[in-house]
């Protein structure tokens, strides 16, 4: 079936970059940061065949390197995002009520600013750094989680085995831990991995605007910042970048799918 | 010949749901005779409700009718065009389902919706569609018609929604009237008043009807001739008194004795 | 269906209030007093612009009277003045507000006029050549990066085609075309930025709208109009298609923080006087009040932006506009 073919070659991108990123130095054929005057902007060749920049960095390194920036911003930036909104579902979730209201109150609240202004305007007042992008895109994507989680515990706790380890004596925490987020992993799975696309999307469009990573670091974004001002020019500084971004979080995107409709139930 | 509204021949149909085939319906074969109350009776997954959405072609997109005729008087419903199919539904044949809750569209007033039926079947105009619906409403003993007329489902309870339903199968003088475990999705007291209605209702109108129910004492009570449904197939039919009193097929002695034994 | 929006409208307090706290928290984020930062990072920075940072979010006092300060200030929206230039932050903001609402509006328009009939149509036809393409549509508008799209189009239709404009709203010249050819400027200024805005969003509510469909034709009541002897368009049109436009009404007004934050890259790139170019270059220059005044308003607007989805969804949902019965 075609989907089954998708998914497949979605899943071998997405080991193929994760291989780039991972071997990096043995996979780049020149520094990342490797300045030639000589070549500065020269097209596919041979010895460049992704091209140069205008400092005349090797293009392919550069978005070799540039892997690494994209899935460890993409993974840990989930990661935070899943933690935090795990910590407030499960809570609203299990304890319901007031803790309820104020937590998905808090939850509306956070929903009501433009996520990309949030995210400018708090690495403006804190600087860009990796670890700020990282931090901020979770602190300002866990939303999702967390109302999935609460959805999911709120149909979970009802059930008979709550009540049982319940009267075993198991300590709330216990019960959260070990019972209800386990059962509840699934819709959490699938938004993660359609997480790891957005934050990808995210950090490329900062380094783009010039306030996520900083050069020389190389990331997929910053490299199609020099795209911009040869548009038309260099081609090939504003393609190949573009067209990882766009492969990349497509293939996790279809990944994504893919969980969901094994994860979750069907329609006819 | 002249006499059947409704000849149900050998029908077999099956379902296809990702990758599993099942068998639902394996050789049905009845008849309907004009003005009579036939039963279908038998527990859930016996088929009863397949066997009635096939008479209108209404079977879900997994469905798949594999054999059989079935003979609206005289005239063989797979085979009609679409729209001599269209004119048969909610005209000469209507239906009332199980669950009256959602069988009603949320979004527009049931007054709206029973004056839909009316427009799919009569030439009248909106004045006289909207009359013709509230004397229904009030045929089906639904006090306040005109308020209820302005309703939205989900103000109304479901014996109420239930009587609309009805009415709406109605409204169209259909020959044969198809109630696919009508009383089932209601509170027992409701139960009973929706069984009068019935009753008065067939009786009146004299019109012919398909009932189903998996309640032996409903069937009992409501029916002249009755077949008994078990996986796919009729394993019994006959005159109501003569099945009861003496059932040949095991499965029909074992429904009968179930009944005996909660009735208790 | 009055009462629920008066409610809504109560509820919204707490949100506000909500708002107006984060955006207080955000200030407080660099270490040390903003201050510091803000002086020693820019040395063009006077002493008297110093002591007005000071003032202006009175840093030196205690904490809760800090907040109910901005508090004050936020409700009549005085946001102090720009660093940059000197102007009020909230004249700077409505200036540049119409634009990116006429960006934002059209895009909107756009993502329900076509994306819904594409969702419906997928739905009709599922698996078919229209659905196929479809769906493989929605995956590579999930996928996009915007600006790069943006990059792309600009390429294309502004250098290698040359048939639209690629920068600004206006063209030089614009003050001596009738009122006809200004508005035809404006549009062909718009056209790329519109386009890219809508894009994503056309994917996510046509992939929605088609879910929405399939499941409203399980339903049952959509067996019981078939039943009724309805025709086919009958059936989907007036039945399928209403119930399932309600949760899409919501989905749309989920993605109005989406379009307002992607105004600032399509407004940065395609040099459009906007709201979002307005952050985009007070960000840079660490304009700190003008940030402040622009991440609030947009807040504000997107409360706006759900405040109406709201009303719109009880408006076309009888189980919510109605209460009472028998």
């Amino acid at each position: 079936m075609l989907k089954n073919k998708m998914v497949f070659v979605s899943l071998v991108f997405i080991l193929a970059i994760l291989l780039f990123a991972v071997f990096a130095p043995f996979i780049a054929p020149y520094d990342p940061a490797r300045i030639d005057a000589d070549s500065v902007l020269t097209g596919p060749a041979p010895d460049h065949i992704f091209g140069t920049d205008t400092l005349g960095r090797d293009v392919f390194s550069r978005i070799v390197y540039g892997s690494r920036i994209s899935l460890s911003i993409g993974f840990i930036a989930v990661g935070i995002a899943v933690l935090i909104g795990m910590f407030f579902g499960s809570i609203a979730g299990y304890y319901g009520g007031r803790i309820d209201s104020a937590i998905m109150r808090f939850v509306d609240i956070m929903l009501c600013f433009p996520t990309f202004f949030l995210i400018l305007a708090v690495i403006a007042f804190l600087d860009p750094s990796i670890i700020t992008i990282m931090a901020v895109i979770g602190f300002t994507g866990w939303m999702g989680v967390a109302r999935l989680i609460r959805a999911e515990i709120l149909t979970l706790k009802e059930r008979d085995f709550v009540a049982v380890s319940k009267i075993m004596g198991a300590s709330d925490r216990w019960i959260i831990l070990r019972h209800l987020i386990p059962n509840a992993i699934g819709p959490v799975l699938v938004n993660a991995t359609l997480g790891v696309g957005g934050a990808i999307l995210v950090e490329s469009a900062l380094s783009f605007l010039g306030i996520g990573v900083q050069p020389p670091t190389p990331s997929w974004g910053n490299i199609l910042m020099d795209g911009k001002s040869t548009l038309g020019v260099a081609w090939w500084l504003t393609i190949f970048p573009g067209l990882f971004i766009l492969f990349t979080v497509l293939a996790y995107n279809i990944l994504g799918a893919a969980l969901r409709d094994i994860l979750e139930p069907r329609l006819n | 010949m002249g006499n059947m509204v409704l000849e149900v021949r050998s029908l077999a149909v099956r379902i296809n749901n990702h990758g599993i085939s099942n068998k639902v319906l394996d050789g049905v074969a009845f008849e309907i005779n004009k003005g009579e109350v036939f039963g279908l009776v038998g527990e859930s997954g016996s088929g009863k409700t397949m066997t009635a959405l096939s008479i209108l072609k209404l079977l879900p997109r997994s469905a798949v009718i594999e054999a059989g005729d079935i003979l609206f008087c005289g005239e063989n419903v797979l085979t009609m065009a679409e729209d001599r199919l269209r004119r048969i539904r909610g005209g000469s044949i209507a239906m009332v389902f199980q669950e009256p809750s959602t069988s009603l569209d949320p979004v527009f007033t049931v007054g709206y919706q029973i004056k839909e039926a009316v427009h799919a079947h009569q030439d009248l105009s909106d004045m006289a569609a909207k009359e013709l619906a509230i004397e229904f409403l009030e045929r089906v003993h639904i006090p306040e018609p005109h308020r209820i007329y302005q309703c939205y489902p989900h103000q109304l309870s479901g014996g109420t929604k239930q009587r609309i339903m009805i009415a709406m199968a109605l409204i169209n003088k259909p020959e044969l009237l198809i109630l696919d475990e009508p009383t089932t999705a209601l509170d027992v007291t409701i139960q009973a008043q929706i069984l009068d209605l019935l009753e008065e209702i067939i009786s009146e109108e004299k019109v012919s009807a398909l009932f189903i129910s998996h309640d032996l004492g409903i069937i009992s009570r409501m029916c002249g001739r009755v077949g008994v449904m078990y996986q796919g197939r009729i394993v019994e039919s006959g005159l109501k008194d003569l099945v009861l009193a003496h059932p040949k097929d095991p499965y029909t002695i074992s429904l009968i004795e179930s009944t005996k034994a909660l009735s208790r | 269906m009055l009462s629920y929006i008066f409610k809504r409208m109560i509820g919204l307090v707490p949100v506000f209030l909500g708002i107006t706290l984060i955006s207080f928290f955000v200030i407080h984020l660099a270490p040390g007093r903003p201050t510091d930062i803000q002086t020693s990072m820019n040395p063009k920075v006077s002493y008297e612009a110093r002591l007005r940072l000071e003032k202006l979010y009175g840093l030196d006092k205690p904490l809760h009277i800090q907040y109910f300060s901005w508090l004050r200030r936020f409700a009549v929206f005085d946001f102090g003045r720009s660093y940059v230039d000197d102007r009020k932050v909230s004249e700077k903001i409505a200036e540049r507000i119409p634009i990116t609402l006429l960006i934002n509006s059209v895009a909107f328009l756009l993502i329900l006029l076509i994306g819904i009939p594409i969702g419906v149509f997928s739905a009709l036809h599922r698996n078919s050549l229209f659905d196929k393409v479809a769906t493989i549509f929605v995956f590579i508008g999930f996928s996009t990066p915007e600006f790069w799209l943006a990059l792309l189009l600009m390429n294309l239709f502004g250098i290698t085609l040359n048939w639209l404009p690629v920068s600004g709203i206006k063209s030089l010249d614009f003050e001596y075309f009738s009122a006809m050819g200004k508005m035809m400027d404006v549009a062909r200024h718009i056209a790329l930025p519109v386009f890219i805005s809508a894009f994503a969003g056309l994917a996510g509510i046509s992939r929605y709208m088609r879910s929405a469909m399939i499941g409203v034709m399980h339903q049952d009541f959509i067996r019981t109009a078939r039943a009724k002897g309805l025709n086919g368009s009958e059936v989907i049109y007036k039945h399928a298609v209403k119930n399932a436009s309600l949760p899409i009404i919501t989905i749309l007004g989920l993605s109005i923080p989406g379009l307002i934050g992607g105004s600032v890259i399509i407004e940065s790139i395609f040099a459009i006087p906007g709201l979002g170019r307005l952050f985009y270059e007070s960000v840079m220059a660490r304009d700190y009040s003008t940030i402040m005044g622009v991440l609030s308003i947009g807040a504000m607007l997107t409360l706006l932006g759900n405040l109406m989805a709201d009303i719109a969804y009880s408006y076309a949902d009888p189980r919510i506009r109605m209460t009472g019965g028998e």
